[in-house]
């Protein structure tokens, strides 16, 4: 367990941090929109800009070391490799000569790199340029692995090649925490079992992403969280192109064939209000519940419902309110099309 | 680094190698001069390189307003005259200077030294810019990676300089090889001790000797060719 105390840093006039974060041998995503810290916090922790606070290993504060002592694998954005040397040399640069043949080997093995060893960096494409990059940092075995933008600038097939490498890392390297700075959140939540959202420098929210969301700890997280629900659960297949999302007692009929665990997002537009079941919706969810509270937004209302023990947000208009006679405790029917949606598979660890 | 560089250091290595074959077998006042060149050069360049490296270090990481005016008082030899040089020193290397006791007026050291007063600032005009040129970035990320400062340094940024620096190193030798007015005033012009190839040169076409005067120069246009021409492909290959 690496935990992070008071940690900030400065760029320029603008400061992160403080911040306090608890990392486990697992990854943490650190989402935020642009420009709120994100990528100066984790240089602050590799040691590429000043930063003060501490990262405490055990008894030892890391960041009272210099950076070369520190042991913390660092990926910048866009890998950065260094052009003069090949690509063995780069993976090979913090390895002690006599070990170095053979965890460089090793390191271009484990992401799938081993044929590009002879080549010049300035050669590789963009998603070998980012393998070869977390080798590199993987050949020093870090104590902890700072990725920072990991996929941004990919194409969406490298993207997708390289998802399944970064969610199997804290497993492949036996517990080291890794800390992924990411502004997109489908990455976060396939790729992490924790996020930390940092907005204007600050640790806006912290926990495991069905948590966050079902309860933002403040308007501003839901503000850049944008989606009302993200329901954790499994996917099942049920039929020709349909699948079945479980989430406790609630099962959400889903277009596309899934299996295994995953989040099911969608926005509060996505779902219809009705005063009772209609008959013949095409819709293929329809759920009877209460309503638990109702809450103002900018447009409309946000009505939260009490369904088989999840709870849905649905956005509304003042209008449908009056018409519906929606109250908390009213009794409500639920319709969510299987197409509206976007399913997002946890990827396997 | 592509080829390009390999191709010019072989050039230039070439060059000073057919000097130093000429100097060793030849007879005659052309290889005694080419023998008094090469040392002269060779001490000359490791003194205005040695000094200059880690000034042009120094310069690159001062980030000061006041840094421009110290370049120009660094880069100022390059226009003088080499009198000037020559006279502040022989004040300093004089019976009467504050470094008179070392005894080297008239010496080859004074000769070499007076060319690397010469060639200094040519190397820092290059080396200086070079490695402002190079990514800080890298050098932070490699110690991230367990490399301390010496190690960044010599790993990280003098490879990724190195064509600059190279080219300032191929500069300031051609510069020490034709080094002229200020040797003749701290070293004099004594064959087989203080007479380069260009002070032979001198020397011949005062004695009325133009057939030898001819074909030293000719030695020395092609060793600046060589030279200028490896430096304009180092520099080239930066960009």
């Amino acid at each position: 367990m690496i935990s992070l105390r008071q940690v900030g840093a400065a760029a320029g006039s603008f400061r992160v941090g403080p911040i306090d974060l608890d990392l486990p041998g697992a990854t943490c995503a650190l989402l935020g929109p642009s420009g709120a810290g994100k990528s100066t916090l984790l240089g602050a922790i590799a040691g590429v800009i000043p930063g003060d606070g501490e990262v405490r290993l055990g008894e030892r504060d890391l960041l009272a070391l210099p950076p070369e002592a520190r042991r913390i694998g660092y990926v910048p954005q866009g890998g950065l490799l260094f052009p003069h040397l090949r690509v063995d040399e780069n993976v090979g640069f913090g390895v002690p000569l006599r070990e170095r043949r053979a965890r460089v080997a090793e390191a271009l093995a484990r992401v799938g790199a081993e044929g590009l060893a002879r080549r010049d960096p300035r050669s590789l494409s963009g998603g070998e340029r980012m393998r070869v990059a977390l080798a590199r940092a993987l050949a020093i075995r870090p104590r902890l692995l700072l990725l920072d933008e990991p996929l941004a600038a990919l194409d969406p097939a490298a993207r997708e090649a390289l998802l399944p490498l970064l969610a199997s890392l804290p497993g492949a390297l036996g517990g080291t925490p890794v800390l992924l700075v990411t502004h997109d959140f489908e990455e976060a939540v396939r790729l992490a079992d924790h996020l930390a959202i940092l907005i204007d420098g600050r640790l806006a929210a912290a926990g495991p992403p069905e948590t966050i969301f079902a309860r933002p700890p403040s308007a501003e997280v839901a503000a850049f969280l944008r989606i009302d629900n993200l329901l954790a659960g499994s996917f099942e297949p049920a039929g020709a192109d349909l699948s079945l999302f479980r989430h406790g007692a609630l099962a959400i009929q889903v277009a596309g064939a899934f299996s295994g665990p995953g989040w099911l997002a969608f926005d509060g537009s996505a779902l219809l209000l009705a005063g009772a079941p209609p008959p013949g919706a095409s819709a293929r969810n329809v759920f009877e519940g209460e309503v638990a509270a109702i809450a103002p937004l900018q447009r409309g209302l946000l009505v939260t419902v009490a369904c088989a023990g999840a709870e849905l947000r649905a956005r509304v208009t003042p209008d449908a309110r009056e018409a519906l006679a929606l109250e908390p405790g009213r009794r409500v029917a639920v319709l969510l099309k299987a197409t509206a949606p976007q399913v997002l598979l946890r990827e396997a660890r | 680094m592509g080829s390009r560089p390999l191709l010019a250091a072989a050039a230039a290595a070439l060059a000073l190698l057919a000097l130093a074959t000429w100097a060793a077998f030849g007879e005659g006042e052309g290889p005694a001069a080419a023998a008094v060149t090469l040392r002269v050069v060779g001490l000359a360049s490791l003194l205005s390189i040695g000094a200059g490296l880690p000034v042009a270090l120094l310069l690159a990481r001062w980030r000061s307003p006041l840094r421009p005016f110290v370049e120009a008082l660094l880069l100022a030899p390059l226009v003088l005259p080499p009198t000037v040089t020559g006279f502040a020193l022989a004040m300093l290397l004089g019976r009467r200077g504050p470094l008179g006791g070392l005894g080297l007026v008239f010496t080859w050291h004074a000769a070499a030294l007076a060319a690397a007063v010469v060639a200094f600032p040519l190397f820092l005009r290059a080396a200086r810019p070079a490695l402002s040129a190079v990514d800080e970035r890298y050098a932070r990320l490699a110690r991230t990676l367990g490399a301390g400062p010496a190690r960044v340094l010599l790993r990280v940024t003098l490879p990724l300089a190195a064509p600059g620096l190279l080219a300032g190193a191929a500069l300031a030798v051609g510069r020490a090889l034709g080094e002229f007015g200020a040797t003749l005033m701290v070293a004099g012009s004594i064959p087989g001790a203080t007479r380069t190839l260009p002070l032979a040169v001198y020397a011949a076409f005062s004695a009325g000797d133009d057939a030898t005067a001819f074909s030293l120069s000719l030695v020395l246009v092609a060793l600046a060719v060589v030279l200028v021409g490896a430096a304009a492909l180092l520099e080239g290959d930066r960009r």
